[in-house]
């Protein structure tokens, strides 16, 4: 099997490739047993790692995962165990591609060959979490209207409030282009507070929530600093 | 205390010229011109201040121990003109302005420059750097020193820094190429992030976007421990990783040879990638 069609397949499963590239695959899939059996077995993991449960880990996992963990490598049918790696300090090929199905199905073959019941590390909680959130669902609670939104809202307030007092002063475009930022950032605290209320023990998401919090009150106090508003 | 020296009017058919002492321990304020403003190193002990227009324009030059500075007289507020600065390369800098372009070059004393709108360029600058602009793209070459930056609303280009950098944009892409510096952060909400440069052992690396990919371009021979996370988005790499790690739901740790330096790279909602330099 050529590399070229080997690496292609993910990304064409993923729905990545442009119309002309889908429509290479496609020609070459009528003619090529041994990719067609490859993309099957690619929708398959990924199927069934959609089905997958999160789960507690019971045990520090990580070594048997490791023992069982499998990646597709860039030249033909190509695959590496990473415990076996160690040991030969063999090169792992030189191109890998990780979706978030693949992840998930790379956990699938983890939990099926260490017969663990998870296939996730997940550590206590982070320390970095602000405290004024008691629990990660006071976040989507108090985003729908109940309480305060972040730990920075005072501050964001303060900055605001003191930006749009030199409303008059500034030029229309230094407005709108204030304005449309602080829609863009407003955009991606919702859009990460979504997140985390769909998939509230993320710790990935509870942490980003407050990285996007914090780069709003950075960007407010950067901006008014340039424009020499007074707090 | 400040010294008003002298208010310089002058016209002299295209252009305003005014030229003041200037000595060591002394920095340099130009402050509330709009137009363009292009600062030169030159070997005199002396700032000149030249600028180009057709009408009567005039500069407040004020001095204290400290500094000189240079504020539009009465005459130029508000008129936007392209002003010419040469000035001591070992005199700090300090740049404020509305509605400014600002090039410099060629100093060494450090460097400041804030503007609501204006794109910023700096070359061969060292000594640190500062660039603010709510609008505007910065892009700064050549570098030696800490470089901090922030575009709310642009595009930054750095490349050739030697020293700390940190790049901070609200809407636009960030490219750092060719950097060698041992402290890189570099986050963006909407918009793509871009580094190639040297990665030291005791280095700490740190991308992020919200909206955009995130590209690391790296030597074959980096040593690194690498997270990547992304909640909507892909990993792809052309170096060979031993992963050490699902840790978390969206987050892949690995380490790149013996996983020295600290790489940090999170995209909420885009492509993170790990090439080879070319």
């Amino acid at each position: 099997m050529d590399k070229h069609w080997t690496d292609s397949l993910s990304e064409f499963l993923d729905g990545h490739l442009d119309p002309a590239e889908r429509r290479e695959i496609d020609r070459h899939l009528e003619t090529c047993e041994e990719c067609r059996g490859v993309l099957e077995d690619l929708k398959a993991v990924v199927v069934e790692a959609r089905g997958l449960q999160d789960r507690e880990p019971a045990q520090d996992l990580w070594p048997s995962i490791a023992a069982g963990l499998v990646m597709r490598g860039q030249a033909a049918g190509d695959v590496i165990h990473l415990e076996e790696h160690r040991r030969t300090k063999a090169p792992v090929p030189s191109y890998v591609r990780v979706t978030m199905p693949q992840l998930a199905a790379a956990g699938l073959v983890l939990m099926m060959a260490s017969g663990a019941a998870a296939w996730m590390l997940r550590p206590a909680l982070s320390d970095t979490w602000p405290a004024t959130f008691a629990s990660p669902s006071a976040i989507w609670t108090a985003s729908r209207g109940g309480g305060p939104v972040s730990p920075y809202a005072e501050e964001v307030k303060v900055l605001e409030e003191a930006l749009s007092r030199l409303g008059d002063v500034l030029a229309p475009s230094t407005v709108r282009i204030i304005q449309k930022n602080l829609i863009i950032i407003d955009q991606a605290i919702e859009e990460s507070a979504e997140a985390l209320r769909n998939d509230p023990n993320d710790e990935f998401l509870r942490d980003y929530l407050d990285w996007v919090l914090r780069r709003k009150v950075e960007y407010l106090r950067e901006t008014a600093a340039i424009v020499g508003a007074e707090i | 205390m400040l010294e008003f020296l002298f208010v310089a009017s002058v016209a002299l058919g295209s252009s305003a010229d005014t030229t003041v002492s200037i000595e060591r321990g002394q920095g340099v304020v130009i402050e509330n011109f709009s137009g363009r403003l292009i600062v030169r190193a030159w070997d005199r002990p002396e700032v000149r201040f030249e600028a180009e227009t057709r009408e009567e324009a005039n500069v407040n030059v004020a001095r204290s121990a400290r500094e000189l500075s240079f504020r539009p007289g009465r005459r130029w507020r508000n008129r936007s003109v392209t002003t010419v600065v040469r000035m001591p390369e070992w005199a700090p800098l300090d740049i404020r302005g509305n509605e400014l372009d600002v090039e410099v070059e060629g100093l060494t004393g450090g460097l400041s420059v804030r503007t609501i709108e204006g794109d910023i360029r700096i070359r061969e600058v060292s000594g640190g750097v500062v660039a603010r602009s709510v609008a505007g793209v910065l892009e700064v070459e050549d570098v030696e020193g800490s470089l901090e930056l922030f575009s709310l609303d642009d595009d930054v280009w750095v490349s050739r820094v030697r020293g700390d950098v940190s790049v901070e944009v609200g809407d636009g892409d960030i490219h750092l190429r060719r950097i060698d510096s041992r402290n890189v952060q570099a986050s963006t909400v909407d918009g793509e992030v871009e580094f190639e440069g040297v990665i030291w052992p005791d280095g700490r690396y740190e991308l992020t976007t919200h909206d955009g990919d995130i590209t690391l371009e790296v030597d074959e021979a980096v040593s690194a421990s690498v997270s990547v996370s992304t909640f909507d988005g892909d990993f792809t790499t052309e170096l060979p990783v031993l992963l050490s790690g699902l840790y978390r739901s969206r987050e892949l740790r690995f380490t790149l040879g013996g996983g020295e330096a600290t790489i940090i790279m999170r995209a909420f909602d885009g492509e993170v990638r790990l090439v080879r330099s070319r």
